[in-house]
């Protein structure tokens, strides 16, 4: 008869699996989308720039005289764009005058503590951040009095 | 349908000409079936009681699951579609870039900014062809390039501390003491000659390392010949920390 089996009342377990089919479609669905919107958006977000950050980083070392910490940092996340010259003066600067002591300290290392020496006097000379001149300054007088 | 009576034409489903009255039996027999139809629905309404809403919400679920699954294919077909696309677009992208460094790499090394070169080459050293000569040399420039860094990084470090800091650290200085030996015991990697630049890179780095042990630390020629002459370096052995410590020999 027309109609029969449109009277036909589903039974339960027939409503419950579909039930649980339509839940669990939607939720794989929505996992689905998110990690979709995520990844697509990925591509889209723009992190700006973290040279400022990096600067704060560097300042944090340089002004705590910590020229170890400092040089670690700029290497490591390869600083060696113009906005990272002032550190990178300081840490040659250091170097050189740890150098000077290695060199005062060898029976035959005079040579090569005068080389050492006139360099840090050029860096003296030519230093390019008025921050770093009284400190190279101070590096080398220091190693001055290892000739004397 | 035409009454055979009076020959009007009236509806199928009257139960009688509504000009003549006479009587439609085609009406009668649907007019039965409808209410046949119509008991039986409304025993079986009656029978689901409380349960009528189990058809709208079977139906209603039935179609929910076909739009879910409609949509789930068209986000895949997208998905798919987009992230081939972009894949397709990067690697165009990647190797332009990665002939870029390489070309990058191959300036700084001609004017020996090996710092900059090296850190170039931790960038992109994973896309790059290591059977290409020049790809070699900036390999083997940038390895030993990477070593001297962690040396001069450690050894400012270590120096940067004061004379009671020197004294109780107890890992900085066993740190230096390694990375100065890595750098002096520097050798390619296998089957592979020291490129030139490297050597003459590596000659002025041993000086730098003897001048600071034994200049700045104070080993003795024979300690700094042994510590050097080491297959390798004996990590849970203080024996070198112990006499640097002992001889205080730097300046703080």
């Amino acid at each position: 008869m027309a109609g029969k089996n449109k009277n036909k009342i589903p039974s339960k377990g027939t409503l419950v699996v579909k039930t649980v089919i339509a839940v669990f479609i939607a939720f794989v669905l929505f996992i689905f989308s998110l990690t979709a919107i995520y990844g697509i958006s990925e591509d889209f977000v723009d992190y700006g720039d973290d040279t400022a950050a990096m600067i704060n980083n560097c300042n944090r070392s340089y002004y705590e005289k910590d020229y170890g910490y400092l040089r670690d940092s700029l290497t490591l996340w390869g600083l060696y764009s113009e906005d990272f010259d002032k550190y990178w003066e300081i840490c040659d600067a250091y170097d050189l005058y740890i150098q000077c002591f290695e060199y005062a300290g060898l029976p035959n290392g005079k040579s090569q503590l005068n080389v050492l020496q006139a360099e840090l006097g050029n860096m003296k000379q030519q230093c390019r951040f008025a921050e770093n001149q009284g400190r190279i300054d101070q590096f080398y007088s220091e190693v001055m009095e290892l000739s004397a | 349908m035409q009454c055979k009576n009076c020959g009007s034409h009236y509806r199928m489903r009257d139960l009688a000409c509504p000009y003549c009255g006479t009587e439609n039996a085609l009406g009668k027999v649907w007019m039965k079936q409808r209410t046949d139809a119509e008991i039986a629905y409304e025993k079986e309404r009656i029978a689901a009681g409380k349960r009528w809403s189990p058809f709208v919400y079977n139906r209603a679920v039935s179609r929910i699951i076909v739009v879910e699954v409609v949509l789930f294919v068209l986000l895949f077909v997208f998905i798919a579609g987009f992230f081939g696309a972009k894949e397709a677009i990067y690697s165009i992208i990647a190797k332009r870039s990665k002939n870029d460094a390489v070309e990058e790499m191959k300036t700084l090394m001609a004017e020996q900014r090996y710092e900059e070169m090296q850190y170039y080459w931790q960038e992109y050293r994973d896309r790059m062809d290591e059977s290409d000569p020049e790809i070699k040399k900036i390999k083997q420039l940038s390895d030993l390039i990477y070593t001297h860094n962690n040396y001069v990084n450690s050894k400012l470090e270590f120096m940067c501390l004061n004379d009671e800091e020197k004294k109780s650290d107890d890992y900085r200085l066993a740190y230096v003491i390694r990375t100065a030996y890595r750098v002096y015991t520097f050798e390619p990697g296998y089957k592979e000659k020291m490129e030139t630049e490297t050597q003459a890179l590596l000659d002025g780095y041993k000086e730098e390392v003897h001048a600071f042990l034994v200049g700045l630390l104070k080993l003795t020629e024979e300690e700094f010949d042994e510590l050097m002459s080491l297959d390798y370096f004996p990590y849970d052995d203080d024996h070198w920390e112990q006499i640097v410590r002992d001889r205080n020999g730097w300046k703080e």
